[in-house]
């Protein structure tokens, strides 16, 4: 998923631990049924800013998605689950899982009978081309997912809003829809659970439709948005009986907007609101972790923090620079500036993936210790790097920045003449994607769209490198990663090459290509008044809201 | 001619008034000087008098070259400098000087009378022994001792920063200066001594003066000619005992008249007074300029300029009917070339004393 | 007390090493002290760095990338006074000569001047400051022969060095214009001097002491404009520390480490408290009626 600023960083896709040996931060069980909840009641949350959009064509947010995907469903969707069984496509308003034929360039699915939005109107098979249509017409950050469809791109450029996609056709009476592909693709099931390809109804215009969302198939709708000061969802009457699509406990829940990071620290302490999207920072987190025992949880989330090592410039074009770095990388420390909430890891795929296998005992040593600066330091010299300036780009947002500047601290450390640059957020990606500015090093992250190792290798990736709007900042161009890439992101049968991935994991660590540090956790925090250990973690779309239930 | 030092021929210094919203345009001029002629010779005072307004400060200010004459030319020592540019105005500079009114602002405060005194010296690059010697010598030619070129102006009375004034004029050597009421702010018994030095000074360095002033008294003792001006024009110029004893313009009796006597009574003639305040040099009286005031205004003043017109002994006046002058003397008069050239060729007659007021 | 600051802010790099041990950039997340006998986290593990230890190392406390506050604190009294004095010596330069010029000349290349005053005038100064700051910020500055990176020093004393000419350029003006008129100049002119001669020469002299009013009101104002453009983000950039920053950076966590925020806050209100002193003691000085007594 985009970058997201540390401050949406609360809505992110987090895999629990539950399941998984071996996972620090997180604890307990989610699931059991310990505590006895009723239904219906009304609860309040809290989001620091109002997500990107309300519509699920254009929502590119984990705030976002955490709010759409409780009220519109896809074809293909996922269980409301934590850990591995929340992370697997199941059909959705889609009979079953698509039929892929005509070697993997063909998608046969067809539409459960007797569906309705929830104003009550049918869900008809051609609605999925008008939803796709949507997400191109209105430029949606999703629609690279979809350009792979045949005649997409012959839409993009037409232009016309109503024209036909010839890759999709749908027979409103049968319910058979079919997706012609230009090339074969692995995670294109994935594509097909995202919200953007979610059902709305065939007159929803053309246009953001944030202050006036279309009518869904989900648990919960979305009413009352007002403005930029919060919107309410409240429990779908209409929502179809399928089990994939559960039924809310609540009958509504509430947000505001609250700007600032203190009161909702503080609300959520006194139990004056029932949950909030970001964690608590500073002595707020201190204090709940101590004050919120039995209603706070820290999980590890399936995204990366790293330091990108541009391998075109000097001096990260030389290997044993980019191996120093990793050898000099304080990684506690960099954990201490995330208030804790951030697990040091050795590798670049993140935990709780299939394609994962962790690094153990790490090249560069235990992440969890003490940096190896001698060797660092050695590296440098032989490499005849020591004193080599260097730039490290980071943004002002908090927590970011902090990093930056430790980052540039450490990099001195081991004998490079670093200094951090904090450019404004808004405009820091577009900076450092743009091969002119010649970024050397600097901040990056990355949280997963869907659970496959592609979604994190195209970072890697030398077919993804562009001169503006490059998302591969270290210009990593390895031929063996290259065409391996090339061949197993087309494999839709991902345990086959799960295996691979690890592999190619295990080479941009050990080429240093990239220099990692850890993996982000988020908390969930909810009032007294909610049955906590109710609350389920999707590992893609975080909170569940529909599992929120008031105590008895 | 080559005696001549300073010529200055149909002169005149208009200013334009501008008025406008966004652009201005010119919706008039102020004929501050109107065509005015004269010649000034080595070593000889000329005298300059009239009203406030009459335009005789800007005419000093436009002889030195300090204002551009928007008609007419001046010559200096031979060299045209009507319209010279810096470079050219270099011996103008150097050999005629200017002598202020005011001996408060005509002396930067903020410098000590040393180097006041030298900064013309400087400005040749004269070198810093020779300028220091020499500005003992000035200091004490103006009566000041030699320890005053380390103090301020403010240290000074008027007339003491006066002759610092006189002093700094006298830096270069200079032949004319151009006193500008030189003595005006001055208590009466300081006027006199500051007279005085100017005099030993004339007679000792071979100067040239061009003495502006309003009061008559004083420029009487200085000036070898005088000249009287009103609204721009000169309407009388005379060796300077004679303008006193008979004065032939109704100006000039008038501005006599006004002369303070100790003993009124004792007075030997009765002097005209002139009333009111002289019209607006942006709009001129037509004809002769004075005939809006004059008690012997008759029809022909409204109409025509006169001419000024040479008498014997070197006394000229601008008069259609003049005062103190006999039929003979005026068929023995000249029209003098120095006339304005709106003039036309009109003789003055003699006023029938049943006429007068 | 001005004097005072000054020298503290020159001893800064002494204070770090001998006293400090340690320099305003160096991190130290994961290191240790030792107060009152104990070992204690410079930054506890979940990211709260340690209050003051009133004692040698982290004398004001650590900030959260663990660096000493006091030392950041001296070595942003370089950077801020560094850029309001050389700010304010651009501004007196500037405001100077296009005061002369444009009083003394007047015309078209008053109105020239004139104009261009107003119109900067008109800008809000801290928009207009944080405006150039960024945008200069990213790219550096590149003036043929002379190239300025991105996070220069120069890029915020040029930018408020150049924003308070408007200050005094116009007072100066009305003096200029009023000492023109002043018969020594028309003296100077008989005398042959050239019109830069007179402005320097006569005028000059004369303005000095307005000049000498406004230096130390202008340097209280540049120190403030910096604070606020760097609190910001568009005046010094990371890691130079400025007061600016400081106040930035502790203004997040002000409820639960004020000490981050108050120290820098209060040497600013120090500084522009004695600059302000300073500036009255100036102007009594120069009063015309005590002239005397100055110049005897």
């Amino acid at each position: 998923m985009r970058r997201i600023p540390p401050r949406l960083v609360g809505l992110l896709a987090a895999t629990a631990l539950l399941g998984f040996a071996g996972c620090g931060g997180g604890d307990d069980s989610g699931g059991s049924e310990t505590t006895a909840a009723k239904s219906g009641g009304t609860a309040t949350g809290y989001g620091t800013s109002f997500p990107d959009y309300l519509d699920p064509a254009l929502s590119y947010t984990v705030d976002g998605w955490q709010t759409l995907w409780v009220a519109y469903t896809p074809l293909l969707t996922y269980k409301h689950e934590e850990g591995v069984g929340g992370s697997t496509p199941v059909p959705g308003l889609a009979e079953e899982l698509p039929k892929i034929t005509d070697g993997g360039k063909t998608y046969t699915l067809t539409l459960r009978k007797g569906l309705k939005y929830s104003d009550g109107s049918p869900v008809k098979a051609s609605d999925f081309e008008h939803s796709i249509k949507r997400v191109l017409n209105l430029e949606s950050g999703g629609s690279a997912f979809y350009q792979n469809i045949v005649g997409a791109n012959k839409y993009l450029e037409g232009g016309k809003a109503n024209a036909d996609i010839s890759g999709i056709t749908a027979d409103d009476a049968t319910g058979v829809i079919t997706i012609k592909l230009n090339e074969p693709d692995g995670t294109f099931p994935f594509a097909l659970a995202m919200p953007f390809a979610s059902l709305v109804p065939a007159d929803t215009p053309f246009a953001n439709q944030t202050k006036n969302p279309p009518p869904g198939t989900g648990s919960f709708k979305i009413t009352a948005v007002d403005g930029t000061k919060g919107f309410t969802l409240v429990k779908n009457e209409n929502k179809p009986a399928i089990d994939a699509i559960p039924e809310a406990k609540l009958d509504t829940l509430k947000f505001t907007i609250v700007k600032s990071a203190a009161r909702q620290g503080q609300d959520i302490i006194n139990n004056k609101v029932d949950y909030i999207i970001d964690p608590p920072i500073g002595e707020q987190l201190r204090e709940a972790r101590v004050k919120m025992k039995g209603r706070f949880r820290e999980i590890t989330t399936n995204s990366t923090y790293y330091m990108f090592l541009n391998t075109r410039l000097a001096p990260f074009d030389n290997k044993q620079v980019r191996q120093a770095v990793n050898y000099g990388l304080n990684k506690p420390a960099l954990a201490r500036l995330f208030s804790g909430l951030m697990e040091p890891a050795c590798n670049f795929l993140p935990p709780n993936m299939e394609g994962y296998e962790k690094l153990d005992p790490c090249p560069y040593g235990d992440p969890n210790g003490e940096p190896d600066l001698a060797k660092a330091k050695q590296l440098i010299q032989q490499a005849g790097a020591t004193g080599a300036k260097v730039t490290v780009w980071g943004n002002d947002e908090d927590e970011t920045r902090q990093v930056t500047v430790a980052l540039a601290d450490q990099l001195k450390a081991i004998g490079l003449d670093a200094r951090p640059r904090i450019v404004e957020g808004s405009v820091y990606f577009q900076t450092i994607g743009n091969q002119k500015t010649k970024a050397q090093a600097g901040f990056a992250n990355w949280f997963q769209d869907f659970p496959h190792p592609a979604n994190f290798m195209f970072l890697v990736d030398g077919a993804s490198i562009q001169e503006t709007n490059n998302q591969n900042f270290g210009n990593v161009n390895d031929p063996v990663i290259n065409s391996t890439l090339a061949k197993i992101n087309q494999n839709a049968d991902l345990a086959a090459v799960a295996p691979q991935y690890a592999q190619l994991d295990k080479r941009l660590i050990d080429e240093g290509l990239v220099a990692p540090y850890g993996n982000r956790k988020l908390t969930l925090t909810t009032s007294d008044r909610i049955a906590f250990d109710q609350v389920v973690w999707h590992p893609l779309y975080n909170v569940d809201y529909t599992t929120f239930a008031l105590k008895q | 001619m080559s005696d001549d030092l300073l010529r200055v021929e149909h002169v005149r210094q208009w200013f334009p008034l501008r008025a406008g919203l966004l652009f201005d345009r010119t919706v008039g001029h102020v004929r501050a000087v109107d065509d005015v002629s004269f010649t000034l010779s080595r070593g000889e005072t000329l005298g300059l008098v009239g009203e406030s307004g009459c335009g005789k400060t800007t005419l000093a200010r436009t002889v030195l070259r300090l204002l551009t004459p928007t008609g007419g030319s001046i010559t200096f020592q031979g060299q045209d400098v009507t319209t010279a540019g810096r470079r050219d105005l270099a011996p103008l500079r150097r050999d005629a000087q200017l002598v202020f009114q005011d001996p408060h602002a005509s002396l930067n405060p903020r410098k000590c009378v040393g180097d006041i005194v030298s900064a013309p010296l400087k400005r040749q690059g004269v070198g810093k022994a020779e300028r220091r010697a020499r500005v003992g010598e000035l200091l004490e030619l103006v009566g000041l001792p030699a320890s005053a070129r380390s103090r301020y102006p403010h240290e000074f009375s008027g007339g003491q920063r006066q002759r610092i004034g006189i002093a700094r004029a006298l830096a270069v050597k200079p032949k004319l200066i151009v006193l500008d009421e030189p003595v005006s702010a001055l208590d009466v018994s300081i006027q006199a001594q500051i007279v005085n030095l100017l005099d030993d000074l004339q007679e000792e360095l071979g100067l040239s003066y061009l003495f502006v002033a309003h009061d008559l008294a004083v420029v009487r003792h200085v000036s070898d000619r005088i000249a009287v001006m009103y609204l721009g024009r000169i309407v009388e110029l005379s060796p300077a005992e004679e303008l006193y004893h008979r004065p032939i313009h109704p100006y000039t009796e008038a501005l006599l008249g006004a002369i303070p006597v100790p003993e009124p009574r004792r007075a030997r003639r009765q002097r005209a007074v002139v009333g009111g305040e002289p019209p607006s040099p942006i709009d001129p009286p037509s004809g002769c300029v004075f005939h809006t005031r004059c008690p012997r205004a008759q029809a022909k003043c409204s109409v025509e300029v006169p001419p000024l017109t040479q008498y014997d002994g070197g006394h000229a006046a601008a008069c259609h009917y003049p005062l103190n002058v006999t039929e003979a003397q005026i068929a023995a008069s000249t029209r003098s070339p120095d006339s304005p050239e709106a003039a036309g060729d009109v003789t003055p007659e003699v006023l029938p004393v049943a006429q007068s007021a | 007390m001005f004097v005072l600051l000054v020298v503290m802010a020159l001893c800064a790099p002494l204070y770090a090493k001998h006293v400090a041990h340690t320099t305003p950039d160096r991190n130290n997340i994961t290191g240790k002290v030792t107060v009152g006998g104990e070992q204690r986290d410079v930054v506890s593990l979940d990211g709260i760095p340690i209050g003051p230890t009133w004692q040698g190392e982290y004398l004001l406390g650590a900030d959260q990338n663990g660096r000493d506050v006091a030392v950041r604190l001296l070595y942003g009294a370089r950077n801020s006074m560094f850029i309001a004095l050389t700010a304010t010596a651009i501004t007196t330069i500037l405001g100077i000569i296009l005061g002369l010029l444009a009083g003394y000349y007047r015309g078209v290349v008053d109105w020239i001047i004139s104009r261009s005053m107003d119109v900067l005038w008109a800008i809000p100064v801290l928009l207009l400051g944080v405006a150039l700051g960024v945008s200069l910020a990213l790219g550096g500055v590149k003036l043929g022969p002379l190239e300025l990176s991105g996070d220069s020093l120069w890029i915020p004393t040029l930018i408020i060095g150049v924003v308070g000419v408007v200050y005094l350029a116009r007072p100066l003006r009305g003096e200029v214009l009023r000492l023109r008129e002043q018969e020594f100049v028309e003296a100077a002119r008989a005398q042959g001097a050239s019109g830069p001669r007179i402005m320097f020469g006569e005028i000059f002299p004369n303005i000095i002491a307005t000049v000498l009013v406004f230096f130390p009101l202008l340097v209280a104002n540049a120190v403030l404009l910096e604070a606020a453009l760097s609190f910001l983000g568009a005046g010094v950039r990371d890691p130079d520390p400025s007061w600016g920053t400081m106040i930035g950076e502790g203004e997040k966590v002000i409820i639960t480490q004020p000490a981050l925020t108050i120290a820098p806050g209060l040497m600013l209100v120090l500084t522009v408290l004695s600059l302000n002193v300073v500036g009255e003691a100036v102007r009594e000085a120069i009063d015309p009626r005590a002239r005397v007594r100055l110049e005897q």
